[in-house]
């Protein structure tokens, strides 16, 4: 790998480097996907190319990261990932990639023409320019006769923004110490790239008017993109909860422009590439088949005896999180829904990080349709089992809902000035199982 | 080729423009004017003063560059009307564009001829504004030869002023030497005197001297023997001090061995406290994660139970398919 700029930026171990940066406790296995999260503006580049590929296909993802694409098993893709760093190959796969292998993108271990689509997202931003063509013409040999490769780029606009030439060792530093950009290009000189290397290159400039609250924040600090001051001071401002009411509306108006083709303008932020040898289908929702999405897992999958994966989460709840295990944070209040022919026991396993939980006990209480079933102080740390017997009047209602209250809330910032978790959190919880009358479920 | 031209104009009347304004600002074309304004306020008619021969040497370079460019060229034969009517006009041009041909031909020659003279005239004068600067020069270096000569008689007079100012001033000094030369001899017979009697007085002090030796010398013997009788008794003292000394540093030894044994017991106490908090901390340490394992363990089996299901599901879906498709094909 051709790696002068990150080493004239300090960086000595780029796969340690993208570890660090990219590996999160975030889980992406499409099991735990919510069919809302399709206007989540975070997952609006993989709802881009889930709509794009053929149920049943051979998908690689280059630089898969933690597995972004995971979302793709939905549609019961093969899957596989490949990525420079070995830890993130191994998060994709612990995020359900039928395979996740550590190597250069130069430099492919599959054979010719393995895949029918691959694709990768926020990486050729990240490869030299030099390097490129080596990339694109692994992209090529691996591709099948048909196969079509997209790519979400992050490119620049050289009216606002030095080239690498131009930057002093201190502004080289500070540009790729943020997200490692040793690649940015214009739109139209990726563009130019694909068509040296396919037929038929389709591009759509995005992201030039949806960014999530994040990015926008990012954008205006450390690219110094000249946003409204006080609009951003805004965004800086809200809480878990607001931002994620913004990237939901950001989500749904991206995927609105999607939906009706509208053309954006240069924004020299991202750029959208779809490339073949063959003549190309529709930019947008080629492939579109969102059943799966909707999928009632009460209905499809077996039958259940873990509700983690099959079960309805209220808004009471964040996204699951690795602890390890894969556990759901709490808010105050979280319901889970589920349905049952009938019930005798529920068991779960819970924990709560609330620093003082020793001096000053965590109430919860528990009910299941309404009536009480349990009340507990969360009194230490670590992993607590509980079961809970249901009352013989619940056995046989059918539909569920389990609600757990906590009678206080703790957010890990305020206590570490390096953490920029603001959620409000009271227990997670896992391994939620339902026992009917008789036996499990 | 007319936009070529029409640039080329253009540029002419920028160049003429920056010539004049260069001649309105320039100190030379001030001092001009100034010279000629009494002139201009006499008649009272400034536009019509003659302008001064920088300019016009300058405008008639512009002129000359348009004579040159224009002196061969004839009206174009075109109209502004359309149709019979235009055709009419052209062909009218044309007929006597032939007919006054020999006139414009002439004019041509003429306007040439104006040309060139006026290309000689501008030479000349340009060759007779040279030779005025160069006189202007000549006349200027000679100025500051004159001034320089004059600074130069100036600064003699000045360094003349100087020496006569110093010889008085030596002569001042002759007379103070000669007033120094009296009173230093009358200091001579003084000094004589002084060392005289000093004489006198370096006598005496040998003589008291002399007595003084005598009498440090018996001094000296009475402290000899006081001296041996001091380091025969420090001798003394000093193996006193010495075992003294060896009992304080075994007493020492002692209370230290002591101190020793108290800190190892206190130290050991500590590990003791330091190991049993370790200890319950690994203990509880290994427990959370024997807990978390737990969970871990339990989140797999369940997902391993789920996927046991999914494939049992699956192969009975399969089986159930194959025997549907056997039975097909048996019936």
């Amino acid at each position: 790998m051709n790696d002068d700029l990150y080493r004239r930026a300090g960086v000595e171990d780029v796969g340690e480097f993208y570890r660090t940066k990219f590996v999160s406790d975030e889980v992406l296995d499409a099991r735990y996907f919510r069919a809302l999260d399709r206007f989540d503006i975070r997952f609006a580049r993989t709802m881009w190319v889930y709509d794009n590929v053929r149920p049943g296909s051979r998908v690689l993802d280059l630089g898969c990261g933690a597995g972004v694409l995971a979302l793709l098993k939905r549609k019961r893709v093969e899957l596989t990932g490949v990525d420079l760093s070995g830890e993130c190959a191994l998060a994709a796969r612990r995020n359900g990639y039928d395979a996740g292998l550590a190597a250069e993108l130069s430099r492919l271990p599959f054979p010719d023409q393995s895949f029918d689509y691959v694709v990768s997202l926020d990486v050729l931003g990240h490869i030299e320019a030099e390097e490129k063509d080596a990339v694109l013409a692994e992209v090529r040999r691996v591709l099948a006769p048909g196969g079509v490769t997209m790519h979400g780029v992050e490119c620049t606009d050289r009216r606002a923004q030095k080239s690498y030439e131009e930057m002093s060792e201190e502004e080289l530093r500070r540009f790729v110490a943020i997200d490692g950009h040793v690649g940015l290009e214009e739109e139209q000189e990726h563009a130019a790239r694909f068509r040296r290397f396919f037929a038929h290159v389709a591009w759509e400039p995005r992201y030039t008017l949806c960014l999530s609250s994040e990015e926008f924040v990012k954008q205006s600090d450390e690219y110094g993109l000249p946003f409204e001051r006080d609009f951003v001071d805004y965004l800086r401002g809200l809480s878990f909860w607001e931002r994620r009411a913004f990237d939901m509306a950001m989500g749904y108006v991206f995927s609105k422009i999607s939906d009706l083709h509208v053309k954006l303008p240069k924004g020299g932020l991202y750029v959208l590439v779809k490339a073949s040898d063959s003549p190309l289908g529709s930019f947008y929702n080629e492939h579109r088949d969102r059943t799966a999405l909707f999928a009632d897992a009460e209905r499809d999958a077996p039958p259940a005896r873990c509700l983690d994966r099959a079960a309805t989460f209220d808004e009471g709840w964040y996204e699951p999180n690795v602890l390890p295990p894969v556990a759901r944070w709490m808010s105050r209040r979280g319901r889970v829904r589920f349905s049952a022919p009938s019930l005798s026991a529920l068991r779960l396993d819970l924990t709560s990080h609330i620093p003082d939980l020793e001096e000053r006990p965590l109430g919860l209480d528990i009910s299941l349709n309404g009536t009480r079933v349990c009340a507990l102080s969360l009194l230490r740390h670590g992993w607590l089992s509980l079961r809970i017997d249901v009352p013989a009047q619940l056995s046989t209602a059918a539909d569920y809902e389990l609600e757990i209250r906590a009678d206080r809330t703790w957010q890990p910032r305020p206590n570490d000035s390096e953490n920029a978790d603001d959620r409000d959190l009271s227990v997670a919880v896992c391994n939620i199982e339902a026992h009917a009358a008789g036996g499990e479920v | 080729m007319p936009d070529t031209e029409v640039e080329q104009t253009l540029r002419e009347i920028r160049e003429r423009v920056r010539a004049e304004a260069a001649l309105v600002k320039g100190p030379d074309a001030a001092g001009t004017m100034t010279a000629a304004a009494p002139a201009a306020q006499s008649n009272g008619h400034a536009s019509q003063q003659p302008p001064p021969a920088n300019e016009a040497l300058a405008r008639m370079h512009a002129n000359l560059a348009t004579t040159e460019r224009a002196r061969t060229r004839l009206p174009p034969v075109l109209s502004y009307r359309r149709g019979a009517a235009a055709r009419f006009e052209l062909w009218l041009k044309r007929l006597i564009k032939r007919a006054t041909h020999w006139f414009t031909w002439e004019q041509v020659n003429f306007n040439s001829s104006a040309h060139h003279a006026l290309a000689d005239a501008l030479a000349a004068l340009s060759a007779h504004e040279q030779s005025l600067a160069r006189a202007h020069a000549e006349a200027h270096e000679l100025r500051q030869a004159l001034e320089a000569q004059q600074g130069h008689q100036r600064a003699q007079q000045q360094a003349l002023e100087a020496q006569q100012r110093a010889l008085e001033a030596q002569q001042r000094a002759q007379q103070v030497l000669e007033a120094q030369q009296a009173q230093q001899q009358t200091q001579g017979q003084s000094l004589q005197q002084a060392q005289h009697a000093l004489q006198q007085a370096q006598d005496s002090l040998q003589r008291s001297l002399q007595q003084h030796i005598a009498e440090s010398d018996e001094r000296a013997s009475e402290l000899s023997s006081a001296l041996a009788e001091t380091e025969s008794r420090l001798a003394a003292e000093l193996e006193a001090l010495a075992r003294a000394f060896e009992a304080g540093v075994a007493q020492l030894r002692d209370e230290m061995a002591a101190h020793a044994d108290a800190l190892r017991t206190e130290q050991t106490e500590q590990l003791a406290a330091r190991s049993g908090e370790l200890q319950k901390e690994l203990r509880e340490r290994a427990d959370r994660l024997l807990e978390e394992q737990r969970v871990c363990f339990r989140q797999l089996s369940l997902e391993a139970g789920e996927h046991e299901v999914m494939h049992d599901r699956a192969r009975r879906q399969i089986e159930a398919r194959i025997e549907s498709l056997e039975k097909a094909r048996d019936s």
